[in-house]
């Protein structure tokens, strides 16, 4: 035959550049830290997220990242605000 | 990008030449670049076989053939050329281009 065929005949000669995406952030680990009904010390981190999703309620401060923390010890207790809205408040046990 | 021009005198394929580079993947792996390589050198040894109408250019990375007064038998073989590339054209756009020009 006339042609020995070269199979990458049409090939460009370097390697393609590679794509500029591919990069991704470590996950946030955000959400519920403390389940309703758990006991939570003052202090201690209850809901971990960006903006409002969950409000702060009874007993309960907003970090300036938005996480929630309990300002008392307390059952944690996840409640509805509003129509569409939610809070958690922490109360206090009866000694 | 391939390119791939065609040129028409009086409705019939008077050269079809192939250019660029596919880089669609690294050399080796190109798939496109394969299936335009086998179809191109394909049909220069069927050309070269089956008629004595076609001509020949090759250099790096392009491939031209060529006929002056096409014959039936130079013509089939340049047209089936053309129809294997569009199908590949069809399907990789983003890798192959075919242009058809009258001349």
């Amino acid at each position: 035959m006339k042609f020995t065929l070269d199979i990458q005949f049409f090939a460009s000669k370097k390697g393609v550049s590679s794509t500029k995406n591919g990069r991704d952030s470590a996950g946030r680990r955000l959400g519920a830290k403390k389940a309703d009904g758990e006991f939570a010390s003052a202090g201690s981190i209850i809901y971990r997220q960006r903006g409002s999703r969950i409000y702060a309620g009874k007993n309960v401060g907003k970090g300036g990242d938005d996480t929630l923390f309990a300002t008392a010890d307390g059952i944690v207790k996840y409640e509805r605000l509003g129509k569409d809205k939610k809070q958690v408040s922490v109360y206090p046990v009866e000694a | 990008m391939i390119h791939i021009e065609v040129r028409k005198h009086g409705g019939k394929i008077v050269s079809l030449s192939a250019s660029g580079h596919a880089e669609a993947a690294d050399k080796g792996e190109d798939l496109i670049c394969a299936a335009v390589s086998a179809i191109l050198f394909g049909l220069g040894n069927a050309a070269d076989e089956m008629s004595d109408m076609i001509g020949f250019e090759i250099a790096e990375n392009q491939f031209r053939m060529y006929a002056g007064e096409p014959d039936s038998t130079a013509e089939t073989i340049l047209q089936t050329g053309y129809y294997q590339l569009k199908t590949v054209e069809e399907s990789y756009s983003d890798f192959v281009e075919i242009k058809t020009l009258e001349v």
